[in-house]
């Protein structure tokens, strides 16, 4: 029963998380705003607010924790940087300080934090953590979702191809951390942009949702090998064609390229070991 | 060719079709499948 139970809630919270994450994402975006494309917006914002709510009565037992000591980001510790990459991401670092009202965290993982980011080639990496009072309140909500959208209009400008937005993630998030969230020592590798250095994590972990993963990853592989095309991010309508018979799909292998490098991560993370992309 | 021509016009580099080779989705299957064994062993 108490397994039944924990299984409800973690499908709840990956799944609200889902929503979030589209919901302050470009993806909500669109170009020409119907009234009624006004009015869905606002109705999802009231509705994350109430189920957040009561979302936080959630009870998930024999939660483990951990406490991160985050280093600070900042241009200076990265050496990479040419003129104009430094411009745009200090321009970008700027614009995040200005959203401490609504951030618990805004940290950066991956290769902008270890600094062994490729130009033109690594996705800016992070996570954003929504302070609970921005989840009280739907038009601080709503102010705060338009605040993010140009955020990632900024971020497409350090990498055009990007495949994602930020990940977002609340406090509720921080104390019932989910399998489904990233691994947990990917944060230890990663700074913070926000004020606050410790990052404490209450934790559980799923190793069926592993195996889960890394069939999902199999059948993926399966079906493009089957059908001669992946079916996942197309750029202009158009996805990665098996032995190149579209030249022009750089984006599109760029992601068949990270799922081939995610293969060994979710392979042993399984065994419990946790390796970056970095030390393959 | 740089990469930063390439991602400008989204074309996939020549380096890149030589390094990665043919029937990409058929050895990402294949090496994930034999991968899946191992996990079911457990």
């Amino acid at each position: 029963m108490d397994f039944i139970m924990k299984k409800i809630s973690e499908n709840k919270q990956i799944e609200f998380n889902n929503l979030i994450n589209w919901f302050l994402s470009k993806k909500s975006a669109k170009k020409n705003l119907q009234s009624d494309y006004k009015w869905f917006l606002n109705t999802i914002s009231k509705n994350i607010i109430f189920y957040y709510q009561d979302f936080k009565k959630l009870k998930i037992q024999n939660l483990k924790e951990t406490i991160i000591k985050l280093k600070k980001y900042d241009n200076t510790f990265v050496k990479k940087f040419d003129i104009n990459s430094k411009k745009k991401n200090e321009l970008l670092i700027r614009e995040v300080r200005k959203l401490n009202n609504y951030l618990s965290f805004f940290i950066v993982h991956g290769s902008y934090a270890t600094n062994d980011f490729i130009k033109n080639w690594s996705d800016f990496d992070s996570v954003v953590v929504i302070k609970d009072k921005v989840l009280k309140d739907y038009k601080l909500l709503n102010e705060f979702r338009i605040k993010m959208i140009a955020l990632e209009n900024l971020l497409n400008k350090i990498d055009s191809f990007q495949h994602h937005g930020f990940l977002f993630m609340t406090e509720f998030d921080l104390n019932h951390y989910s399998s489904n969230f990233l691994p947990i020592n990917v944060l230890e590798h990663s700074r913070v942009v926000t004020d606050k250095k410790i990052l404490k994590i209450k934790y559980y972990r799923q190793k069926k949702f592993w195996v889960k993963k890394f069939l999902t990853l199999n059948n993926i592989f399966k079906k493009s090998f089957n059908q001669g095309f992946l079916e996942h991010h197309p750029l202009k309508g158009k996805y990665l064609h098996d032995n190149f018979k579209d030249l022009n799909t750089m984006y599109q292998m760029k992601y068949f390229l990270s799922l081939i490098m995610f293969i060994p991560c979710l392979y042993l993370v399984y065994w419990q070991t946790y390796i970056q992309k970095i030390f393959i | 060719m740089s990469q930063n021509n390439f991602f400008k016009s989204n074309k996939i580099p020549k380096w890149l079709l030589k390094v990665l080779g043919k029937n990409y989705f058929k050895r990402a299957h294949k090496l994930t499948d034999q991968l899946k064994k191992n996990l079911n062993k457990t």
